[in-house]
C-alpha cells in the first residue's frame, strides 16, 4: 500500500529549493541524496528533504518536463506506532507542503530579479502570503 | 523608479508592476516568471496611473 502523493509543485531551479528547505527550523536538503523514506520503505529520489527527528522524508524526483522535478512525500501517520510520522512532514511544510512551495517560489523571484539587476525585499502579509518586491535604479 | 511587487499564496505568484513605460513592465515580469512553470498571464491596464507618470500596471500571474 502506497500513500506517496505529490506536491502541486514544478520545481526547476534546485538551489532555490535548497534555500527554501533552509527557511524551515530542522529541515534540510539532501543534494544527491537517492533515497526518501514513506510507508512502504525506501523510494528512490534524485535529492532529497528531511527533517531532525521526523522519519519520512521527501523526495524531489524528476518531473514529467524535462529538467522539472516534483515533491513526492506520505502524509501517512503521527509518529504514534511504527515509525509512521509522515504527518510531521505536513506540521512542518504546510498541507500539500504548500509552504514550501510558496517558499520555493519567493527565492526564486530573489535569485530571478537579482541575476536581472534588481533589488528585492520580502514582507511577509498578515494572511501568510509572501510579498517580493524588486526595484531597479 | 521601476519597481514589481510579487505576491505568492498558495503556490501561485500574482505581479504588479508600476513605474515602467509602454510594454517595459510585462516583458520584465515576464522574464523574471519566466522559469516557474505552469504561467497563465493574464494583463489589466489601469489607465489612471498615467496621470501618475506612470503608462500602466501590470498582473501576470504564475505558479511554482
Amino acid at each position: 500500500m502506497s500513500h506517496i502523493e505529490t506536491a502541486s509543485a514544478q520545481i526547476r531551479e534546485i538551489d532555490a529549493l535548497a534555500s527554501a528547505v533552509s527557511r524551515f527550523a530542522g529541515a534540510r536538503f539532501n543534494e544527491n541524496c537517492k533515497q526518501f523514506m514513506s510507508y512502504t520503505g525506501l523510494n528512490p529520489c534524485s535529492h532529497s528533504i528531511t527533517v531532525a527527528g521526523v522519519n519520512y522524508g521527501i523526495g524531489v524526483t524528476p518531473g514529467k518536463e524535462a529538467g522539472t522535478y516534483d515533491l513526492a512525500f506520505d502524509a501517512y501517520g503521527t509518529g504514534a506506532y511504527g515509525g509512521h510520522d509522515g504527518q510531521k512532514l505536513v506540521e512542518t511544510f504546510g498541507p500539500g507542503l504548500e509552504n514550501l512551495t510558496n517558499a520555493y517560489c519567493a527565492e526564486y523571484l530573489h535569485q530571478q530579479a537579482r541575476s536581472q539587476g534588481f533589488t528585492t525585499t520580502e514582507t511577509v502579509a498578515e494572511n501568510g502570503d509572501i510579498v517580493v518586491t524588486a526595484n531597479s535604479y | 523608479m521601476p519597481s514589481i511587487t510579487f505576491t505568492v499564496h498558495k503556490g501561485k505568484v500574482t505581479a504588479k508592476a508600476a513605474g515602467y513605460k509602454g510594454t517595459a513592465c510585462e516583458t520584465a515580469i515576464k522574464n523574471i516568471l519566466a522559469g516557474l512553470g505552469k504561467s497563465e498571464a493574464s494583463e489589466h491596464i489601469y489607465p489612471d496611473y498615467a496621470e501618475q507618470e506612470l503608462d500602466g500596471t501590470q498582473q501576470v500571474e504564475g505558479g511554482a
